[in-house]
């Protein structure tokens, strides 16, 4: 297969042994690009296909993309789903933690601008400070894999985080109109985690590199 | 609200949502550009890192529209409510950051992606009522 792979188009080998399915658009130039070609090619089953069947030749950043990029790229693993929920815990926690850390400080205004390093030493304001960061941390850790479509509908639980909390231990109501956007919210992290993280890896999406 | 008050309201909702979602597309390209992170963590180390992303033009522009945005959203809470703005901008954010994903980070903005930006970008809107 390594042998060959200089001149067999990623088509034939996908139709004839590894996928078994339509071939994808480029020619592969290793091994390893050609086994990661079809498994691409096995995930745009469906309505995803239709962008997949071209006779042009490989651009150079797709090939730059399939060679740094692997498979397992376009999945989701426990790990990327632990960094996709982190994303709103932090902003979430890391957000009420400053809120409650101001409401301690105080008012801070033109004529009592000191209360600005009060504030800085305010443990709550530290932690929020430091959950923030983490927050940032994560969200950029997960646009380096995946794509932004994808990112930020699956984060976006954070909305619904405070007012459940809210409901369930602080015992607030939440009106009719709060329930169904909560209910929308969770419609779009379901329906936008499904599918691969990386559309931009798919044939024919060479994407911003 | 008065139609002026109208007008300025919409003008920050847009001038918050257009900078937010700049930002956000700014920041997903750099990330992009620069691969896994946890990947060039293990290669370079943490000072690496930040080099890298300090370096890059992309970034910075993001992190730079980022704040663009954030004082766009205190401009507009001094003039709008913020019942309005906050929900407003938000849901705007999601739809001109589908947009903008597909225009120019050529991702593959399928229906069900669209639907679920649409999704999340109602439920914003219905949790602020």
């Amino acid at each position: 297969l390594i042998v060959n792979a200089c001149a067999v188009p990623a088509e034939t080998v996908c139709r004839n042994g590894i996928a078994g399915s339509e071939g994808l658009t480029f020619y592969i130039v290793s091994a390893r690009q050609i086994v990661l070609s079809c498994k691409v090619e096995q995930m745009t089953s469906g309505n995803q296909r239709q962008n997949t069947i071209s006779s042009t030749p490989p651009k150079a950043s797709d090939k730059e993309a399939l060679t740094r990029d692997s498979a397992d790229d376009l999945r989701l693993n426990f790990k990327k789903a632990a960094i996709l929920a982190a994303v709103p815990i932090t902003a979430t926690s890391g957000n009420t933690l400053l809120a409650l850390g101001m409401r301690q400080v105080g008012r801070i205004g033109v004529h009592n601008w000191q209360l600005l390093f009060t504030a800085l030493i305010n443990p709550y304001i530290v932690a929020g400070v430091l959950l923030l960061i983490g927050f940032f941390s994560t969200y950029l850790l997960a646009l380096s894999w995946a794509d932004l479509t994808y990112v930020i509908p699956t984060t976006s639980f954070g909305y619904i985080l405070v007012p459940l909390i809210s409901h369930f231990v602080l015992n607030e109501s939440i009106s009719q109109y709060r329930w169904m956007g909560i209910g929308l919210i969770c419609c779009g992290v379901v329906i936008g985690a499904r599918g691969p993280v990386r559309s931009s890896l798919l044939p024919g999406r060479e994407g911003v590199r | 609200m008065n139609a002026a008050v109208n007008a300025t309201a919409w003008v920050g909702v847009f001038l918050i949502a257009s900078t937010s979602s700049a930002g956000d597309v700014l920041t997903a390209a750099a990330m992009r550009r620069l691969g896994g992170l946890d990947r060039l963590y293990s290669q370079r180390g943490v000072s690496g890192l930040a080099l890298s992303l300090i370096q890059n033009r992309k970034f910075l522009l993001g992190v730079s529209a980022m704040a663009a945005s954030f004082f766009s959203l205190l401009w507009s809470l001094s003039r709008s409510d913020l019942s309005f703005i906050t929900p407003a901008s938000n849901a705007m954010t999601y739809v001109l950051n589908a947009g903008g994903a597909a225009l120019f980070l050529r991702e593959r903005v399928n229906v069900q992606r669209w639907a679920a930006m649409l999704f999340v970008a109602g439920g914003v809107w219905l949790l602020a009522q």
